[in-house]
C-alpha cells in the first residue's frame, strides 16, 4: 500500500491520469518516485497475495484490503491473504482504459451476441470486471546475415526433365520486438491471444506501484515454452516477405523442400525474453459447475469473451426467423413425401456430423489440450489413453468409423439413383451424390482427420448420435417399406424432424459446454485435483 | 514428414472430389440415356400399317398403331386417325366399344382447345367418359384437357406422359392426366398457358391430394377431382394443400435453427490476431538485398512425353451434329405425379 505523502490515505493509479491519485485529497504522484530505496535492483517485489479457498487461485495487489470474490472461479467466498513475494517483471505497460472504455467496449461486442443470456448484458454483471495485470513473455528476435537458399526451374527436353539448380543469396536484416505470449497458466491461450497484441512500445519499466488499484496474476509458464512459437511466427513473416520477391518467384523457392530450406535460413535468434505485466479487464460468469470469461485489452479495448447462449432465446429467435422462411418456401417450394423423408435423413446426417466434431472439441476443451501454458505448467503432456469400446482397439473403432462412412454412402447412392431413375429430378440426386461423397470422403480422409481416441470420448459420443442415427434409420425403414399412403411418408417425416429439431436442441446444449468451461481447481500452482 | 502427410492428404480430398465428380456424371449419364432412350423408343412405338390391317407397303394414310397396347391380350386396338388432315380435326376411334365411344372429342368453339379421352385401360365406363369429359370442357378455356389411361408396359410414366401429350397436343397450352396401371401412378404434364399456373409444384399437390380415390379403384372421381382442382387454380382460386404447409413449416422450423447456430457460431467464435497484426509494433522491420541467384547444377529426371495424342485424326469433325432440331427452342411442360 502507497501512502500519499500529504494525507496519509491510499495512493492508487489513476488511469486517466496516468498517475498515482490520492482519492481523499487529490495529490498526484509518479508512480516512480515511490520505490523504496534499492527496489528496482531487486529480482522480487513485496505484495499482499489473495488466494481463493474454493479453487485455489492466486492474485497479488498492492492493496491489503480483502478481495470479496475470485476472479477465476466467481466464487463469493472470502480470499485468504497473506504477504508475499512475486517475481519482478522488467516491464509494464499500465492500463491506458479505464473501466467506461472496458465497459464500452464489451457492450460493442455483446451486439452481435443476440443469443447470448440476458445477465451477460446486465449493467450490475459487468461492474464487476476487474483490472488484473496479466504476466507476459515478452519476445526478441534478430536476423542479421547473409543468407543461402535453393531455387529451382524446369523445364522438358525431349523424355526428360531437366531441372537447373540455383543457390540464392540474399542479405537480410530483421528486427522484431514486443512478440507477446500469456505466462499465467490460468489464463486460457484461447482469450489471451483473441485480445492481442499489445503495444509494447508503450511498455515502461515495472515498479509496484503501478499495481496499486489493480491485481496481478503471477507468472508460472517457463518462456521456453512460447518460444517456438514465437519463432515460428517470425520466420513466417520473413518467409512470405522474400518468397514473393520476384526472383524468389521465378526460382520457385516456395517449392517443396525448397521451401523448408528457405524458411530454415531465416530461422531469427531469440535475443531476449522479458517478462513484462500487460494489463487485462478480467469479468467471470458463473452457472452451475461453468464459468465463462469476458476479457478486455487494458491498452487497445479489444475484448473478446466466452459466449454461451440462452436456449428460450435462441428458439424463440428461430421460431421469428422461420416465419418468413415458411413464406419463402411456400412461394416456390412444394416438398413431395418422399423428399420431405429424404431431407430429414440428411438434415439428421448434418447434425450428426456436428453433433461428433462437438464432443470431439469438448474433449479436448475439457483437457485443456488446447492451452500450452496449462499444459506445461502442470507438467502434464498429452498422453493419450486408448479407448476400448466392445472390446475393440483403436484399429476397430476406426473399422466402425469406416463403417459408419460407408453407411452414409450405401443409403445416399441408392437415394440417388432411385430419384435419377423414377423422377428424373436432378438436383435431389446431385445432393444424394454429395451426400455420397461426403461419406467416401469421411472413410478416404480417415486416416489424417482421426484424433487419438481418448478414453471415454466414444462413450460420450454413442449417446449424442442416438437421436440423429434413429432419424435417418427410421426414415430408411420407410423408404425401403416404400408404401403407398402418404400418410407413412408424412409421419415419417415429422418424426424424423422432430428428431433434428431435437438433436439441434441438443448441439446448442453443447455449444454452451463448449462456450464455458470447467470451475478452475488450481489448489495446487498450475495443477488440476481431476487431471 | 508432415508436409508429405499434408500433401498425400491434399490428393485424398482430390481424388474424393473426383470421385463424386465422377458419380455424379455418371448419373447425368444415365438420365441422358434414359431420357434418349425413351425418345428413340417412342419413334418405334409406332408403325404404319395400314387401316385394314394389311402390309406396310400399303400405306396411303397416316394411321398409327401403338404396339405398346398388345393388341392381343387386351383385345383393343387404338388406331388414331387423322380422318381429316386438311382441318387438322382429330378423331380416335376406340375399336373395342366401336367408332362413337372413341370419339369423346370437344373442340371449344372459342378458343380451339380441345378435349381427349383415351381410356386404354378401360377403368371408366361411357357414362362416366362422357360426364368425365363433360367436365374437362371447362378447361378449355384456357388448354386441351386430355385424360389418358394405359395398362401397358412404361418405362418412365413422366416421359411417357410427356411423349404422349407432345404427340397429341405439340407444345400447345393443356393439362394431361395420365393413368398408369402399369406401375400404378398418376401423372399430371402441363404445358403453354396452363403450366405457368398449374405448375410441377400444383401437379405434385393435385395427385397429393387425389391419389386416395385412384387407390380406392374410383378413377372417375380422382380424374374429375384432378380437373376440377386445376380448374380452380386457372379460375385463380386456390386448392387445399394441407401437408405442403406442415411439411414446409417443419423444413423452416430445421431451417432457421440451423441458420440460427450458424450465426452463434458466427458471433461467438472467439478469433485469432493475423500474423501483421501480431508483429505490427512499431520499430519491427524485415528488409532483404535484392536476392541473387548462382548457378550449381543441372539433374535430368527421365519422365516421357505422353503418347495420348490429340492430334490430326479428329479435324473436321464438327459440323456432324446440328442444334436446334425439329421440337424447338420451346418449353416443353412438366409435371408431377403420385403413386397410388
Amino acid at each position: 500500500m502507497y501512502e500519499c505523502p500529504n494525507c496519509g490515505y491510499n495512493l492508487k493509479y489513476d488511469i486517466a491520469a496516468q498517475k498515482m491519485v490520492c482519492s481523499h485529497c487529490g495529490t498526484t504522484a509518479n508512480p516512480y518516485s515511490l520505490q523504496k530505496g534499492d527496489e528496482a535492483e531487486n529480482s522480487e517485489y513485496e505484495a499482499t497475495i489473495f488466494a481463493c479457498s474454493q479453487c485455489g487461485a492466486e492474485l497479488l495487489s498492492e492493496d491489503n484490503t480483502a478481495a470479496t470474490f475470485c476472479c477465476f472461479c466467481g466464487s463469493p467466498a472470502v480470499l485468504e491473504s497473506r504477504i508475499g513475494k512475486g517475481r519482478r517483471p522488467a516491464r509494464i505497460i499500465p492500463f491506458s482504459k479505464t473501466k467506461e472504455d472496458c465497459k464500452a467496449s464489451y457492450a460493442r461486442m455483446m451486439r452481435r451476441a443476440i443469443f447470448a443470456p440476458k445477465e451477460l448484458k446486465d449493467e450490475a454483471y459487468i461492474e464487476k470486471f476487474r483490472g488484473i495485470y496479466m504476466p507476459y513473455w515478452v519476445y526478441a528476435f534478430e536476423k542479421k546475415e547473409k543468407i543461402s537458399f535453393p531455387g529451382s526451374t524446369s523445364h522438358q527436353r525431349g523424355d526428360y526433365l531437366v531441372t537447373k539448380h540455383y543457390d540464392i543469396i540474399s542479405e537480410v536484416d530483421a528486427s522484431y520486438r514486443g512478440i507477446s505470449y500469456d505466462a499465467a497458466a490460468d489464463f486460457s491461450d484461447e482469450l489471451s491471444g483473441a485480445i492481442a497484441p499489445y503495444g509494447m512500445e508503450e511498455g515502461k519499466p515495472f515498479t509496484p506501484a503501478f499495481l496499486s488499484g489493480f491485481y496481478a496474476d503471477a507468472k508460472d509458464v517457463d518462456s521456453s515454452v512460447y518460444r517456438q512459437d514465437a519463432d515460428a511466427l517470425v520466420t513466417e513473416e520473413g518467409y512470405e516477405r522474400l518468397s514473393h520477391n520476384r526472383t524468389c518467384a521465378r526460382y520457385h523457392v516456395k517449392d517443396g523442400r525448397n521451401k523448408d530450406a528457405l524458411k530454415n535460413a531465416l530461422r531469427p535468434t531469440c535475443t531476449s525474453a522479458e517478462l513484462a505485466m500487460l494489463p487485462v479487464w478480467f469479468l467471470s460468469y458463473k452457472k452451475g459447475d461453468r464459468i465463462a470469461y469476458a476479457v478486455v485489452n487494458g491498452q487497445t479495448g479489444k475484448a473478446a469473451a466466452d459466449l454461451p447462449v440462452d436456449r428460450k432465446k435462441y428458439v424463440a429467435g428461430s421460431l421469428l426467423l422461420a416465419v418468413p422462411l415458411f413464406f419463402l418456401l411456400n412461394l416456390r417450394f412444394t416438398i413431395t413425401p418422399g423428399v420431405a423423408l429424404f431431407l430429414a435423413a440428411a438434415l439428421a446426417a448434418v447434425c450428426a456430423v456436428v453433433s461428433c466434431v462437438q464432443t470431439s472439441r469438448i474433449g479436448e476443451r475439457e483437457l485443456r489440450e488446447d492451452d500450452k501454458g496449462y499444459m506445461h505448467a502442470a507438467g502434464r503432456y498429452v498422453r493419450v489413453e486408448e479407448e476400448r469400446i466392445f472390446g475393440l482397439s483403436a484399429s476397430g473403432i476406426k473399422l466402425l468409423q469406416i463403417l459408419a462412412g460407408a453407411l452414409i454412402f450405401l443409403f445416399f447412392l441408392p437415394t440417388a439413383m432411385v430419384t435419377v431413375a423414377v423422377r428424373s429430378e436432378s438436383s435431389l440426386a446431385v445432393l444424394a451424390v454429395l451426400l455420397c461423397g461426403f461419406g467416401l470422403m469421411r472413410i478416404v480422409t480417415l486416416e489424417r482427420w482421426q484424433k487419438p481416441v481418448r478414453k471415454g470420448m466414444v462413450k460420450e459420443m454413442l449417446p449424442v448420435l442416438v437421436k440423429p442415427v434413429a432419424a435417418i434409420l427410421f426414415a430408411f425403414v420407410i423408404m425401403i417399406w416404400n408404401p403407398v399412403a402418404d400418410l407413412y411418408y408424412y409421419g415419417g417425416a415429422v418424426v424424423s424432424m422432430a428428431a433434428v429439431v431435437w438433436t439441434l436442441l441438443d448441439i446448442i446444449e453443447r455449444h454452451n459446454t463448449l462456450a464455458t468451461r470447467k470451475l478452475p481447481q488450481l489448489g495446487r500452482r498450475g495443477g488440476d485435483e481431476n487431471v | 514428414m508432415r508436409m508429405s502427410e499434408n500433401h498425400k492428404l491434399r490428393r485424398r480430398i482430390l481424388l474424393c472430389a473426383l470421385l463424386t465428380l465422377v458419380v455424379v456424371v455418371i448419373f447425368t449419364f444415365v438420365e441422358m440415356s434414359v431420357k434418349l432412350h425413351q425418345l428413340n423408343g417412342a419413334g418405334t412405338f409406332y408403325q404404319f400399317v395400314a387401316e385394314d390391317g394389311e402390309t406396310e407397303t400399303d400405306v396411303d394414310e397416316e394411321v398409327y398403331i401403338n404396339e405398346n397396347e398388345n393388341p392381343v391380350e387386351n383385345e383393343q386396338v387404338y388406331i388414331n386417325q387423322e380422318e381429316d388432315i386438311d382441318s387438322g380435326e382429330l378423331v380416335y376411334i376406340n375399336q373395342t366399344e366401336g367408332e362413337d365411344s372413341g370419339k369423346e372429342v370437344y373442340i371449344n368453339p372459342d378458343t380451339g382447345y380441345k378435349v381427349f379421352v383415351e381410356d386404354s385401360a378401360q377403368l371408366l365406363d361411357a357414362g362416366e367418359k362422357r360426364e368425365l369429359a363433360s367436365a374437362m370442357e371447362d378447361i378449355t378455356a384456357y388448354g386441351n384437357a386430355i385424360f389418358k389411361t394405359t395398362d401397358s408396359s412404361v418405362w418412365n410414366t413422366a416421359s411417357y406422359a410427356g411423349e404422349y401429350y407432345r404427340e397429341k397436343v405439340g407444345t400447345d397450352s393443356g393439362i394431361l392426366l395420365l393413368i398408369d396401371m402399369d406401375n400404378r401412378m398418376l401423372w399430371i404434364h402441363c404445358d403453354g398457358d396452363v403450366y405457368r399456373v398449374v405448375t410441377e409444384s400444383y401437379a405434385d399437390t393435385i395427385t397429393d391430394n387425389v391419389y386416395p380415390y385412384a387407390t380406392g379403384g374410383d378413377y372417375y372421381q380422382c380424374a374429375v377431382q384432378v380437373y376440377g382442382q386445376a380448374f380452380a387454380l386457372l379460375e385463380g382460386n386456390r386448392i387445399a394443400q394441407p401437408m405442403k404447409y406442415i411439411s414446409n413449416a417443419l423444413l423452416a422450423m430445421i431451417l432457421a435453427l440451423l441458420l440460427n447456430y450458424g450465426l452463434v457460431c458466427f458471433a461467438t467464435r472467439i478469433g485469432k490476431p493475423r500474423r501483421r497484426e501480431m508483429l505490427g509494433n512499431a520499430g519491427n522491420y524485415f528488409r532483404y538485398t535484392e536476392p541473387q541467384a548462382f548457378f550449381v547444377r543441372e539433374s535430368r529426371t527421365y519422365r516421357p512425353r505422353s503418347s495420348g495424342s490429340s492430334g490430326g485424326s479428329r479435324s473436321g469433325s464438327g459440323s456432324s451434329r446440328s442444334s436446334g432440331g425439329s421440337r424447338g427452342g420451346g418449353r416443353s411442360g412438366g409435371g408431377g405425379g403420385h403413386r397410388f
